[in-house]
């Protein structure tokens, strides 16, 4: 689902808004190892909310060969239509800003496997996306909108749920299980945690998104392993990781349980290589980390 | 009232098997086809194809059996077959202007006590059509017949032989087929079945259909095998037993749909379906298991094998390109796919009838390809890859990792599995 346009040329400019979030602080460092000269911009310097981010990010795009748009107000800033409106404002702004140029740069944008229902368990590419909330219909409004601002020269990326160190989100998953385990010596499940998910690591979401900064790629890509696993093994698997046995408590579950896998082929064959970190190597890597900087 | 002369027009696998069947039957046979080039070949013995029995039924046959690409040819003909290639998209969408303007260029030069009978595989309503948009030239409709087709490479001519039944579609049914037509049918010895153009064009479709479905049940099922640890060859056999399930059934697993032929009829089923609001969706998801199924070897690549290689890129061999057994096709055949989706490691690959496949490096033996390869897929179920002795694969090898989706090399043949060996295969 990705072709490769050519080879981005050295030295090229990339902007990444939304770059103090978890993706973009490991972003922007490997873009720039990588030889690329980045412009980060975060929420501080630019409210993308505010039209007058319009005329900002239009000066940046003046020079800007690629474009790496993370902004977004994640489900733990709010779930609520305040929340959706307010991300597809700033979607907006950054279209109309790419409107303003004569020469749009290529853009990845950092969508969601939100977009995907639950219906199937088997998650491909290919497949139409059909969001169930409000979060997910807010990333599948925002690909439509870049769609239409760059229909030729467009990556889209819907990562499934990220891990790493460094992660200020305390969503349902590895990151808040090591912190509950740390802190209380107990991970909490729904249910007795049967719900399966795909987790990627940072570094390979982040080497996925150089690679297609590097190929000047445009399509769709799913940012997710070929391997999921419940959420009650993986609170073992944290457990392991850490050398320590949480307790695990249940908590009451309001839906029955959800499974999801991915197919990974469109990644084999964009990227011919390109192998995924294991979660046990992963959550290992996340640990030392961890370790080495108390503040990770 | 036998045909004197029974002509095959197209000179395609399934033009020339029908013919070979012909001549087997003792019918006086014409093959025909406008490109000249093609028809010397075939006087010279040069054949297109490849199909066990075929170039020995043409040699014992010779002298009831001409080539030939000139059109006045067909006059003396009573039956006339026509049978080229259906050029099909990307999406398996049809392409029939091929197939017509031949119909338009042989029908003026018919003798109207002839029958013209289209052998292609063509979609619901092409026969009729025929008169309509002026490809019969006069030509009467009611001498003109569609008959289904089930060719299966590899096995044409056994098929073409000892067809289960013939399926017919006539222009008027049930009006009696003519008699020189319905005299050449009985020669095979099967049943009969005639309906009117649309029923029988669909019924090919319908006929594909349901091996679609087995195809993609069996390899669906067979993969939750796997992941619960059930044993699909312990499961086929009582599948086998049910008479509404049956003994012939497709029931082996595989690696999705190939060779253009059900996929084609997919395609038709999916247009018709959209075009008359039919739930449809049941095949839609035969296509995706397919597309799906196809990338089994790629995902037992990187998830299983490529992490163990850090050091070095893995030097790959593959056994067997054509999408089956016994023939020389590759259309859809999951060995190119996967070769596409591993380009960039270096790679050795064999097959007895495909040559010539760019960015590959071809050997000229199984062994020879398997030299210092660290991965092995054996892609293709021919026979030859059943007989290699795995102590001599292995030996070849430098890494010993074989993915083997057949079980060609596998326990299945007694062979004991080493220690450094990492053997893949489905059920």
């Amino acid at each position: 689902m990705l072709t490769h346009m050519g080879r981005a040329s050295p030295g090229a400019k990339v902007v990444v808004l939304g770059s103090r979030g978890f993706i973009g602080r490991n972003l922007v460092p490997f873009l720039q190892e990588a030889g690329f000269k980045v412009d980060a911009v975060s929420s501080q310097e630019i409210d993308l909310t505010n039209p007058s981010s319009v005329s900002a990010l239009a000066e940046k795009f003046k020079t800007c060969d690629h474009l790496i748009m993370l902004s977004c107000l994640t489900p733990d800033k709010g779930k609520g239509q305040d929340t959706l409106m307010k991300n597809i404002l700033m979607a907006k702004h950054v279209c109309d800003a790419l409107a303003l140029q004569d020469r749009r740069p290529h853009v990845v944008y950092f969508s969601s496997d939100s977009v995907y229902s639950f219906e199937e368990s088997l998650i491909q590419e290919r497949m139409m996306p059909s969001p169930v909330d409000i979060y997910g219909a807010m990333h599948r409004l925002r690909e439509l909108m870049f769609m239409e601002a760059v229909p030729d020269n467009l990556a889209i990326i819907r990562p499934t749920l990220v891990y790493g160190p460094g992660d200020t989100h305390n969503s349902y998953g590895p990151n808040r299980f090591r912190r509950e385990a740390f802190g209380e010596g107990s991970v909490t499940l729904f249910g007795a945690g049967e719900d399966t998910r795909a987790h990627i690591f940072i570094d390979d979401l982040v080497k996925l998104t150089l690679l297609i900064i590097q190929n000047k790629s445009i399509g769709i890509l799913n940012g997710a392993p070929d391997t999921s696993i419940t959420y009650g093994d993986l609170a073992v698997l944290v457990g392991e990781c850490l050398k320590i046995a949480p307790e695990i408590k249940q908590k009451s579950r309001a839906a029955a349980p959800t499974h999801r896998y991915f197919e990974t082929s469109c990644c084999y064959e964009a990227f011919p290589g390109f192998t995924f970190t294991s979660l046990e190597e992963g959550l290992a890597k996340t640990y030392e980390k961890m370790l080495e900087d108390p503040n990770a | 009232m036998s045909p004197r002369l029974v002509a095959y027009v197209g000179l395609t696998h399934l033009g020339l098997v029908s013919a070979a069947a012909a001549l087997e039957k003792g019918f006086k046979v014409l093959c025909l086809d406008p490109d000249e080039g093609l028809v010397a070949r075939l006087k010279e013995g040069v054949y297109p194809i490849e199909e066990p029995g075929f170039v020995e039924t043409l040699a014992t046959h010779k002298e009831r059996l001409t080539f030939s690409s000139d059109l006045n040819d067909l006059k003396s003909a009573d039956l006339v077959y026509v049978a080229p290639d259906i050029p099909t998209d990307e999406k398996g969408a049809s392409d029939f202007s091929g197939i017509k303007f031949l119909i338009s260029m042989i029908s003026p030069v018919l003798s109207q006590e002839a029958c013209l009978v289209v052998l292609s595989q063509v979609s619901p309503g092409f026969t009729r059509s025929l008169q309509k948009n002026g490809a019969l030239a006069g030509f009467s409709s009611a001498k003109v017949y569609y008959q289904v087709e089930t060719l299966v490479f590899g096995i044409a001519l056994s098929r073409a032989l000892y067809p289960e039944r013939f399926i017919i579609g006539a222009y008027n049914p049930p009006v009696s087929l003519d008699a020189t037509f319905e005299s050449f049918l009985k020669a095979f010895g099967c049943p009969l079945l005639v309906m009117d153009y649309e029923s029988a064009e669909f019924c090919k479709i319908c006929i594909n259909a349901f091996l679609a479905a087995s195809v993609s049940t069996t390899n669906m099922l067979e993969e939750i095998c796997q992941k619960i640890g059930a044993k699909w060859q312990d499961i086929a056999p009582a599948l086998r037993l049910d008479k509404r399930i049956g003994p012939y059934a497709y029931l082996a697993p595989g690696l999705g749909l190939a060779g253009g032929n059900i996929e084609r009829d997919l395609a038709t089923i999916q247009s018709l379906s959209q075009s008359t609001g039919t739930h449809g969706a049941v095949v839609t998801s035969f296509i995706q298991n397919s597309q799906y199924r196809k990338n089994w070897p790629l995902h037992v690549f990187y998830r299983q094998i490529l992490p163990l290689f850090q050091e070095k890129v893995p030097d790959l061999a593959i056994l067997g390109l054509a999408y089956k057994e016994n023939t020389h096709s590759i259309k859809n055949s999951a060995a190119v796919r996967l070769i596409s989706q591993l380009k960039g490691f270096p790679m050795q690959v064999y097959d007895p009838l495909v040559k010539g496949l760019s960015g590959v490096t071809h050997k000229g033996t199984a062994l020879e390809a398997v030299e210092g390869a660290d991965v092995l897929f054996v892609m293709t179920p021919w026979d030859a890859f059943k007989s290699l002795s795995l102590q001599d694969v292995l030996g070849r090898m430098n890494k010993k990792f074989i993915v083997d989706p057949y079980q060609l090399l596998g326990e299945e043949r007694g062979i004991a599995m080493q220690d450094d060996l990492t053997y893949y295969s489905l059920c």
